[in-house]
């Protein structure tokens, strides 16, 4: 019975092995010369590939934790304080009734962070001093009271200052603003932060929140603008 | 919430004892319809590319896209408490800490066993990866290609591959010798598995590093047939598909040439 010749590969793969000349004089030279450059070169022959991110380029990842993203916006809201930017990007403007207010030469959006009400920052003890100082003196009282961690606090901005924060109007009926206190470096900042989409040109406008009968008695304007 | 669960234990185990000598962490993106998974290797030369389709799961719930990092020496030594055959859940619940569950369950007996694997943050590196139009694409059974990148390891640390429309030719050349393996695309399609086809738009000649290439090859287990899509100056994609709902790909950087490394 005649025998099949051996099945041919499906593949039609052809393999060749050749075996190398022995290695030539000169490798052997080498190894007895001080090495040169070239050869401590040829000692090792580590492939040396490209990289692929030369080809394909890293994307940044636009997501984001919520971590991050708060922290983030902690970080803006630091230099937005610090450093007083937005002082300059408000207006002081002259009302025939209200005396002085405060405009904006940009927009905000809701929740953004406007201005910080600057002055001196007192502990509720000692603003009442003050306070009782300057009802006698009958000088406007500049002076805001809040809480922060169950501790009351005050900042007076009595004293006539570059900042802008003391110069803002009231508004019960219609305010952009409200205050906020946060923390920063470990201190605490009053600031005003938008309650809406705030325009280029509109008066900036917070609630002094002021409802005692005596102060009311004497500025019927805190309840009817 | 994310919960998955697969048929059979064995297609993860294969997946990660294929690529966790390659990459250490593996970053899961879980999104509604896929579970994918993209690294790079410790020196940035290779990149894999997993993608495990919702048609390869028996169940899959993912309610929003989440990022899974996973040590893939941890996950594979959660894999090695599973058989092959056993089902394979794997969890990840929000709020119950950085975990997550892998549950496999051997429906014979009723037993099911829990393995929880912390997570890890991993600083992934996401690449875009550009449509490429190939000059060649060849496939070949998974195991002959196998064969022949451990055989020309043995001679040499680098493969040359060139594909002309006459055939691809695989060199591996070294101080001892050499190893030459050709294929010319078979004509004989008697059967289907064990064709090598080549399609050949432009020829090529590029050079790889084998090490890698190797270390690709242990996903032969994963695929009858591995495709390598070719073209000069870019990597080369070896793609070993996944029950037709998936693929693992593996992308190599071309070697610096001679000449260049000269300069």
């Amino acid at each position: 019975m005649k025998v099949a010749a051996a099945k041919k590969p499906a593949t039609g793969k052809k393999s060749r092995v050749v075996a190398a000349p022995s290695p030539s004089t000169s490798d052997v030279e080498n190894a007895n010369t001080p090495p040169t450059k070239k050869s401590s070169k040829a000692k090792k022959p580590v492939v040396a590939s490209h990289k692929i991110t030369e080809f394909f380029h890293v994307r940044r990842s636009t997501r984001k934790t919520g971590k991050q993203i708060k922290l983030e916006a902690h970080e803006n809201l630091r230099d937005l304080v610090l450093n007083k930017s937005n002082e300059a990007i408000l207006e002081i403007y002259l009302d025939a009734v209200k005396g002085r207010g405060i405009k904006t030469t940009v927009n905000f959006s809701k929740g953004d962070f406007v201005l910080e009400y600057i002055g001196n920052m007192m502990e509720y003890s000692e603003a009442k001093t003050v306070e009782e100082a300057y009802s006698h003196e009958e000088v406007g009282s500049y002076m805001y009271f809040f809480e922060h961690k169950n501790k009351k606090w005050c900042i007076d901005a009595t004293a006539e200052s570059p900042f802008k924060g003391r110069l803002i109007n009231h508004s019960v009926l219609r305010p952009n603003l409200k205050t906020k206190v946060v923390e920063i470096d470990g201190r605490h900042h009053l600031i005003f932060v938008a309650l809406r989409e705030i325009e280029v040109g509109e008066e900036l406008l917070y609630d002094y929140g002021d409802r005692s009968a005596e102060t009311l008695a004497n500025n019927p304007w805190l309840l009817n603008t | 919430m994310f919960e998955a669960k697969l048929a059979n234990s064995g297609l993860l185990k294969k997946i990660v004892e294929s690529i966790k000598d390659l990459v250490t962490d593996a970053p899961f993106d879980c999104s509604e319809t896929a579970m994918s998974l993209q690294a790079m290797d410790s020196s940035h030369v290779a990149l894999v590319s997993l993608k495990l389709e919702v048609g390869l799961f028996d169940t899959y719930r993912c309610d929003r896209t989440i990022n899974l990092g996973l040590s893939l020496a941890n996950m594979s030594k959660a894999l090695k408490c599973a058989n092959n055959d056993d089902t394979c859940m794997l969890k990840y619940e929000e709020n119950e800490g950085d975990s997550i569950i892998f549950t496999f369950a051997d429906p014979k007996r009723d037993k099911t066993q829990d393995v929880t694997v912390k997570m890890m943050d991993i600083d992934s590196e996401h690449l875009g990866i550009p449509e490429q139009d190939y000059a060649v694409v060849c496939e070949m059974p998974a195991a002959e290609f196998q064969k022949t990148c451990k055989d020309l390891a043995t001679f040499s640390d680098s493969l040359n591959i060139t594909a002309t429309k006459a055939g691809i030719v695989f060199t591996g050349r070294g101080d001892i010798g050499s190893s030459v393996v050709t294929y010319s695309p078979s004509s004989n399609t008697d059967d289907e598995s064990e064709a090598v086809t080549l399609e050949v738009k432009e020829p090529v000649n590029v050079n790889f590093s084998i090490k890698y290439m190797n270390q690709f090859t242990k996903a032969t287990a994963l695929s009858d047939r591995v495709r390598l899509s070719l073209c000069n100056d870019v990597p080369v994609v070896v793609e070993y598909p996944i029950e037709e709902n998936g693929f693992l790909r593996f992308y190599l950087a071309p070697k610096i040439d001679d000449e260049e490394n000269m300069e």
